[in-house]
């Protein structure tokens, strides 16, 4: 088949045809490119926009929070800060902006500010929780909690520093009451212990005033036992004012007191009656600690008055322990004469004992057992709370 | 021999008498009973004792021990001291004002009858 060949019209027909093409391609090449600037832009103005809206947030955060933001240079200057901190501080803006820290600060308190940025420049790292006592415009001492973060330029180096403040004067001011008020209290309860002490001494010297005009031995002695009663109970007040806690009786210390006292009131003639002490650094509760104390200075007295008649020698140990947690036991044993296998402790009609018996099971909820081999030992099991 | 005279300074007045009865007893006289600092003073320097027996907590501005100071300072006569318990503090004030002797309260009759023999030996 042969083809015919084009006219020159029909060729010229085509090349108005092709240069159509060509310039209708160049125009959507144009737009194209112009369409992509306008994309490029709007996406700037988007960017534009957010970042508007971004630090109005911001600025709306520092205006509106009840805290104080700051930024300082190098030597601790303002440089930016919130309204909250000229309220807190009570400048103006004007005034505060280039002030120093060191003006609104004691030197103590500015030290305290040097340290804590001095840390945060050295390890890069925030620090929080610092209480800085803060001195007004008008004079007035408030209590600022404040943080510390270290500032740096876009390369990094360090240009300052930022932080939160909050006061917390009020806060403070209540802890300080709190704490006065305790301090009170314990001034209170020292008072009282050494009122009570003092008071039983009074009772103690009356007992012994009066006894000095009995002829009538028994009568004296019962005055004499009383009068140690008593001593063993103001003991406890005497220690627990002389310590710094309040609640618990140093019971050795305790302990040691009272057997001297007992056994120089009965002055054994020197080298009769050797006595040996073995007690644990035990701490006892008040409650616990008098019938404790009680229970000992009979347990003691007997032995020392019954236990080695006559011209007999012999030896008194006393031990406190605790064999397990909570659980003490008291031992209070003599190698004398022993006790007469008619006393029971039960039916007993000697005083002394039977406050030993219902002290131990009534009020300290333990148990007594009594050996009578070689002497005698009483040992004393309770439990102490936790 | 004479029997040593004692001032008492001491502001519980029973405690005060017991002391007074047991050093009786032991031939010390009791030249005065006195419960304040400023009534010590003025004991001490109208009698002129050969001690003083000092309890620390006074009723009164000045306590035991600021009484013991003036009266080693204006008249040279020992004191001894009765307290409940010798601090640190109250130690090293004690010890400031010239020898320090002192006893425990509730004292023993025996101890206290042996520190004022020490303190009236010295002399």
């Amino acid at each position: 088949m042969s083809s015919k060949k084009p006219t020159y019209q029909e060729l010229k027909a085509k090349l108005a045809e092709a240069e159509e093409i060509i310039a209708a391609l160049r125009r959507e090449e144009v737009d194209a490119v112009v369409g992509n600037h306008h994309v490029v832009l709007l996406r700037l103005k988007d960017a534009e926009e957010a970042l508007r809206e971004s630090e109005k947030r911001y600025r709306t955060i520092l205006k509106s929070i009840e805290e104080s933001y700051y930024e300082v240079d190098l030597a601790g200057n303002l440089t930016f800060f919130n309204d909250s901190t000229c309220s807190i501080l009570g400048y103006g803006r004007d005034e505060l902006i280039g002030m120093n820290n060191r003006t609104f600060m004691d030197r103590e308190n500015a030290k305290k500010v040097f340290q804590a940025f001095s840390k945060a420049y050295g390890t890069g790292k925030p620090a929080k929780g610092f209480d800085w006592e803060i001195t007004r415009k008008d004079g007035t001492k408030i209590y600022v909690e404040t943080s510390v973060s270290l500032r740096k330029d876009s390369k990094g180096h360090p240009i300052g520093f930022r932080g939160i403040g909050k006061d917390i004067t009020e806060r403070k001011r209540a802890e300080e009451q709190l704490t006065a008020s305790l301090k009170e209290k314990e001034l209170l309860l020292h008072e009282i212990h050494h009122r009570v002490k003092n008071n039983m001494q009074v009772i103690s010297s009356l007992l012994k005033l009066q006894a000095e005009s009995i002829e009538d031995e028994a009568l004296r002695e019962a005055f004499r036992n009383s009068q140690h009663r008593i001593r063993a109970m103001s003991l406890v007040h005497e220690k627990l004012y002389q310590s710094k806690d309040l609640v618990h009786v140093p019971f050795r210390d305790y302990l040691t007191s009272l057997i001297r006292y007992i056994y120089q009131s009965y002055t054994p003639k020197a080298g009769t009656i050797e006595l040996v002490t073995e007690i644990e650094e035990l701490p006892l509760a008040i409650t616990h600690a008098i019938p404790c104390g009680l229970i000992t200075n009979e347990l003691l007295s007997n032995a020392l008055k019954h236990a080695f008649p006559g011209e007999r020698t012999g030896t008194i140990t006393l031990s406190l322990r605790s064999p397990e947690p909570h659980t003490y036991e008291l031992t209070v044993s003599d190698d004398g004469i022993g006790l007469p296998e008619a006393i029971d402790l039960k039916t007993t009609t000697s005083l002394g004992l039977h406050l030993v018996t219902i002290l131990v099971e009534d009020q300290l909820k333990g148990e007594i057992m009594v050996e009578r081999t070689g002497g005698t030992t009483f040992h004393i099991v309770f439990g102490v709370p936790e | 021999m004479n029997q040593p005279r004692i001032v008492i300074v001491e502001d519980e007045r029973i405690i005060a008498e017991d002391l007074k009865r047991s050093l009786e007893m032991r031939g010390y006289r009791i030249a005065a009973i006195v419960s304040s600092g400023e009534m010590a003073l003025e004991k001490v320097s109208e009698q002129q004792p050969d001690a003083v027996l000092m309890d620390i907590a006074l009723s009164g501005e000045m306590d035991g021990i600021q009484a013991a100071e003036k009266i080693q300072e204006l008249f040279g006569i020992p004191v001894v001291y009765l307290t409940a318990y010798m601090d640190e503090e109250r130690l090293t004030r004690a010890q400031r004002t010239g020898p320090c002797f002192s006893c425990i309260k509730p004292f023993d009759e025996g101890e206290l009858a042996a520190t004022m023999d020490k303190v009236l030996k010295g002399r």
